[in-house]
């Protein structure tokens, strides 16, 4: 399991779980701790950590994200780096959160200083640790659904399929669509369903087409809205966040 | 033009039902897309020319002041008129004495967004004069009684069979579905009105303050047509139109076409600088500009300012999930799609287009396919900010999202809540998951079945075993 | 109605500014404009061919037509012959000097079309011209064809661009169903902005540099309005109108299509060859018509003629251009593209009746091989002419094909 290569790395990581994870996909996150110890991180998963305050801040009550959003400052500091397994996070503790802070300089300059720590699980592997060579089995064909924050907030665009295409037996296949919504939003889905499930069965169409028997993103957001259409039908489609094949737990989703 | 937007998710639902319009949206999709994506990449430099376009908008907008009086100024200096419209009833009136003062009778349009804002045609012809849309688009949607649903393409919702029976209907001419010959209809009627026509009426796509100029840009020859035959010219424009310098068109002119139609120049870009001079034999004899705000001023505020640098291409419609299900009419207004979103509830209040800026999933599609790279998120999170502040949200979601903070800043209670609320599902969920969720998340379960909650969340695993493996395994760490 | 300086004042209130402190537009000196535009120039004159060669294809991309002529002799033949092909009876022109050199007036005359060359306007008192401009007005509507020159020829995007100044009328490109604009070399430049900046550079005061209206045209006449399917001449004339309505299929889009035909004439005696690439000898075939025929076809192809007769005719059109010897689609070009072809096309020129009985011999010839980029990538254009005579040696249509190929 452990790669010989990955020399040890004297930093000590923070891993932001995010409240979904926490939640409703556990795994997840044992999956990111085990596949960061892996690569020779000293993890930490500060107890004190909720939310981003994404909720609040996507539906305009900025002032309770703001109040979210402050412990984070605190409970994150301190670290080399902040690892976040979801692009949407990232993108509220990197791009939003000291948008949030702008009118208070001293916490501005904490929530920047944040913002330059905090990497996505997949930008955070290929462009801080360098990680050549993933050794990971996995046996699918895998379509990759790029989510929008990720994609469009953080620019990550390449990082998660180049990881992917290390696992050996994983078959990468292209999907139309790849990089359109799937119609979570957050709140969104909740309060315009219809729309959310327009767009949804949009990206389930592009899945069935493109013939994959396992999808895989970087977003438990996402996976969660797939997953639970993917269930209502009764397709036996696997859903997984990415660090769930570069690091195979024991417990299934 | 009427305003429908507070049934936006009626008329959402229905356009999802409506299976003649999906099967046109997909269409839209298929074509415009991939024809903006391939143009913008023959551009080669196109990241450059947004990021020049975006600057030469921030830069009018900013000083927009200086520049409307400087194009006044110049335009008046060639006996060209202008005319200031607070708001959509003084242009009405400013256009309506203009017939009035040069004795028209029939009117022709070229296509125009800042028409169909102030609702122009139903106004003259309630005045007793004949407008006829001259754009083949509009020239269908307005036989039909209908309004656009696309800002370049306005009948992209109607299909060849249905503008087959239209026309037949009411030009009596022989049913055909063979499209040119549908056009060659059409331009048999207009261009007996553009002959007859006295005033022409077209829209701005940019006002140059350095020359006085505007400039009309068009594909099928509308714009050209009505701003040449008619004796009159009067042309529209919201304020935001301007770009300082002549030298700043080419620019303008490459994000734009390109954006809207892939196209790297549209076949007709008509640069008019004042009335015809004396010595010309055609051109119109007086040219009149009508300057909208039409609650424009409320845009310039910093946060919303960058929504005023808009071309009105519609690449950001074509690229909306939102847009691609419901089409245009959905949005209930004349601008639809991301840029409709902001623009809608800025011009007629967030009171009665609430619903716009909270539907959309902040994607950010429209943000990548902008031409002046416009931060279409970030503005429907400022109306969404704006919708809290000014207390136009449901007390229900406040108390969730006063509960919500208050439960993210005590971890421990939180945690504790996740226990119980694993304890409390355990009746409902079958196999970890939950079919029906209460009020008011019940729209999550309408077509999804929802995760339950772990019953071992992670905080619980940390604590009880992931800490220790990463203390006591035998992985490597750092000493 | 608001007074200016109250909407002005609204808008600086909200901008948050004071007045005055904006940066108004700088001017750019006469003096180094024109030193801008002489180098510009200068700079220019080694790249015409290069220019012209792009001008023609993106005019050509565009749906116009672009067909390069080596002597003024040559452009009058192309016009005489294209109002001909048209069926034009009146043309309007604009008094350019270089159509003047042309002498394209005689020629027109020789062959019974009526020219109206648009007059110089200087001075004139307000009933005179107010006439004239009513009498033009009529010209214009009435018109077949409006020939005109350009002020500049923008390369990259294949457009002309015409102002309005005396005798420049805004009708002659914008009215009659075929406008046919005649580019020098001189004129063309590479980009919209290098247009604009020797626009500008001819009078000192940018406002008369402008004139009243500077059109630039690209291609003809567009709309995709209906299902976005692109269609051509939207805004045309009536008269094309009303016989397309009555036509179908080919000859329709033949007739409809407002094609922009522009020439560079070398009037400084540079030699220019046709960039038209004959790859192949012709090749001939015949076959005898069967006995049992329908009417005749008319002898000439107007805007008036009835719809032709169906099915023989054009299984007699389709057949003509759909072989080019032995079956074969094409010869070989050793073009490394062809793994798919299609139809680009069809434009079918009757000059003579085919009758029962008649025997036509076809020649078929590469007439153009040319390549352009589409939105799904490279794509060869072959055209191929096919010129059918009869028994009697006389040529009874002429017909080219374009066919896509590309990888």
């Amino acid at each position: 399991m452990v790669s010989q290569s990955v020399p040890q790395r004297p930093w000590r990581v923070a891993l932001f779980a995010t409240c979904l994870v926490d939640a409703f996909c556990p795994e997840v996150g044992e999956a990111t701790v085990r596949l960061l110890r892996r690569l020779g991180l000293q993890v930490d998963f500060p107890q004190a950590q909720t939310c981003c305050g994404q909720p609040a801040f996507n539906a305009g009550f900025r002032h309770q994200a703001r109040a979210v959003a402050r412990r984070n400052l605190e409970i994150l500091a301190g670290y080399d780096y902040v690892v976040v397994p979801s692009g949407s996070c990232t993108a509220m503790l990197r791009c939003f959160t000291p948008e949030l802070f702008a009118d208070t300089p001293a916490l501005a300059a904490q929530a920047q200083a944040l913002a330059a720590r905090t990497y996505e699980l997949s930008e955070f592997l290929v462009r801080v640790v360098g990680v050549e060579r993933i050794e990971a089995t996995f046996a699918g064909k895998v379509a990759y659904h790029a989510s929008c924050h990720l994609l469009r907030e953080l620019g990550v665009k390449e990082e998660p399929r180049r990881l992917l295409a290390q696992v050996q037996g994983l078959e990468l296949v292209p999907m139309e669509l790849a990089e359109q919504c799937c119609g979570f939003g957050g709140t969104f889905a909740v309060k315009y369903p219809t729309l959310s499930d327009a767009m949804l069965r949009k990206k389930l169409a592009a899945l069935q087409r493109a013939g994959a028997d396992t999808l895989v993103s970087c977003d438990s957001g996402c996976l969660l809205h797939l997953a639970g259409r993917l269930h209502r039908q009764g397709e036996g489609i696997r859903v997984l966040h990415l660090a769930q094949v570069l690091q195979p737990t024991t417990e299934g989703p | 033009m009427r305003l429908a937007t507070e049934a936006f998710v009626t008329n959402a639902e229905r356009a999802l039902q409506d299976a003649t319009l999906q099967q046109a949206l997909t269409r839209l999709v298929n074509n415009f897309v991939p024809r903006r994506l391939e143009a913008m990449a023959a551009l080669g430099n196109a990241e450059e020319l947004r990021t020049r376009a975006r600057e030469i908008k921030a830069e009018a907008i900013a000083h927009l002041d200086v520049y409307l009086e400087q194009f006044a100024a110049r335009l008046q200096q060639l006996g060209g008129q202008v005319h200031w419209a607070d708001d959509a009833a003084e242009a009405r009136q400013i256009i309506a004495s203009l017939a009035a003062q040069y004795g028209v009778k029939r009117v022709v349009k070229g296509k125009s967004m800042a028409t169909e804002e102030i609702d122009l045609n139903a106004f003259l012809e309630q005045q007793g004069y004949e407008v006829l849309e001259t754009d083949l688009g509009e020239y269908i949607i307005q036989l039909a009684g209908e309004t656009p649903s696309h800002i370049i393409a306005p009948a992209i919702h109607k299909t060849r069979q249905q503008i087959a029976a239209l026309f037949h209907d009411k030009l009596g001419v022989p049913y055909t579905e063979h499209i040119p010959e549908m056009t060659q209809i059409a331009r048999r009627t207009l261009r007996q009105h553009f002959l007859q026509a006295d005033m022409g009426i077209t829209g701005v796509n940019f006002a140059i303050a350095e020359t006085g100029s505007i400039v009309l840009v068009t594909n099928e020859g509308n714009g050209r047509l009505s701003s040449t035959l008619p004796r009159l010219h009067v042309a529209v424009m919201g304020m935001e139109k301007i770009i300082p310098r002549l030298a700043d068109l080419p620019v303008m002119l490459k994000v734009l076409t390109n954006s809207a139609t892939g196209q790297k120049i549209s076949s007709y870009v008509t640069l008019i600088t004042g009335p015809r001079r004396a010595t010309d034999l055609d051109g119109p004899e007086a040219l009149h500009v009508v300057i909208l705000d039409n609650g424009r001023t409320r845009l310039l505020h910093e946060e919303t300012r960058e929504a005023l640098y808009c071309l009105r291409c519609g690449a950001c419609l074509n690229v909306c999930p939102i847009y691609q299900n419901v089409g245009g009419h959905a949005y209930g207004w004349v601008y639809p799609g991301p840029i409709g979103a902001v623009l809608t509830p800025m011009l007629v209040g967030l009171d009665r287009a609430a619903h716009l800026p909270r539907a959309s999933t902040l994607c950010g599609a429209c943000r990548e396919a902008c031409p002046v790279k416009i931060d279409l998120p970030r503005l429907l999170l400022h109306l969404r900010h704006d919708l809290v502040q000014t207390r136009r949200v449901s007390p229900v979601e406040r108390l969730l999202f006063a509960l919500w903070a208050w439960l993210m800043q005590h971890p421990t209670l939180y945690g504790w809540a996740l226990r119980a609320a694993a304890w409390l599902q355990t009746p409902f969920a079958r196999q970890g998951w939950l079919r029906r969720l209460p009020p008011p998340f019940a729209g999550w379960t309408q077509f999804r079945d929802f995760r339950a909650v772990a019953t071992r969340p992670f905080r619980q695993r940390w604590q009880e075993t992931l800490r220790h493996e990463g203390a006591s395994g035998g992985e490597t760490r750092h000493g | 109605m608001a007074e200016q300086s109250a909407f002005l004042a609204r808008v600086r209130q909200a901008l948050h500014r004071d007045h005055g402190a904006a940066p108004g537009v700088p001017r750019a000196a006469p003096s180094e404009l024109h030193a801008a535009a002489a180098a510009l120039q200068q700079q220019l004159a080694g790249q015409r061919d290069t220019l012209l060669a792009r001008l023609q294809h993106e005019v050509q991309a565009a749906g116009g037509k672009a067909v390069r002529v080596a002597s003024p002799a040559e452009a009058t033949a192309y016009i005489t012959r294209l109002a001909q092909d048209k069926g034009a009876k009146r043309v309007v022109r604009w008094p350019a000097a270089l159509l003047e050199t042309l002498e394209v007036d005689a020629a027109l005359a020789h062959c019974g079309i009526d020219v109206r060359v648009a007059p110089l306007v200087s001075e004139a008192d307000e009933a005179t011209l107010a006439a004239q401009r009513q009498v033009w007005r009529q010209w214009l509507a009435e018109a077949d064809l409006g020939l005109s020159g350009v002020d500049y020829a923008i390369a990259e995007t294949g457009t002309l661009a015409l102002t309005a100044r005396p005798g420049q009328l805004r009708g002659v490109s914008l009215l009659p169903p075929v406008h046919v604009a005649v580019v020098e070399a001189a004129q063309v430049v590479p980009t919209l902005a290098d247009c604009l900046l020797l626009l500008r550079a001819r009078e000192p005061e940018v406002q008369q540099a402008l004139t009243s209206c500077v059109s630039f045209i690209t291609g003809p006449s567009r709309s995709g309005d209906i299902e976005l399917t692109l269609t051509i001449g939207v805004h045309g004339p009536r008269r094309g109108a009303r016989g397309a309505a009555r036509h179908a299929g080919d000859e329709q889009r033949e007739l409809t299509r407002r094609e922009r035909r522009c020439w560079n004439t070398m009037r400084a005696g540079l030699a220019k060859s046709s960039i038209a690439t004959p790859t192949t000898s012709p090749r001939k075939r015949s076959w005898s018509l069967p006995a049992p025929w329908g009417r005749p076809i008319p002898s000439t192809r107007t805007k008036r003629t009835p719809k032709p007769p169906p099915t023989e005719e054009s299984s007699l059109r389709r057949r003509s251009v759909s072989s080019f010897a032995a079956g074969a689609m094409l010869p070989d070009l050793k073009l490394s593209y062809g793994k798919r072809g299609f139809d680009g096309g069809k434009e079918c020129r009757f000059y003579a009746p085919i009758r029962p009985g008649d025997t036509i011999t076809g020649v078929d010839r590469i007439a153009e091989v040319y390549e352009k980029t589409g939105r799904s990538g490279n794509m060869i254009f072959v055209v191929r002419e096919s010129e059918l005579t009869n028994q009697r040696g006389e040529k009874v249509a002429v017909i080219r094909q374009s066919l896509i190929r590309r990888d």
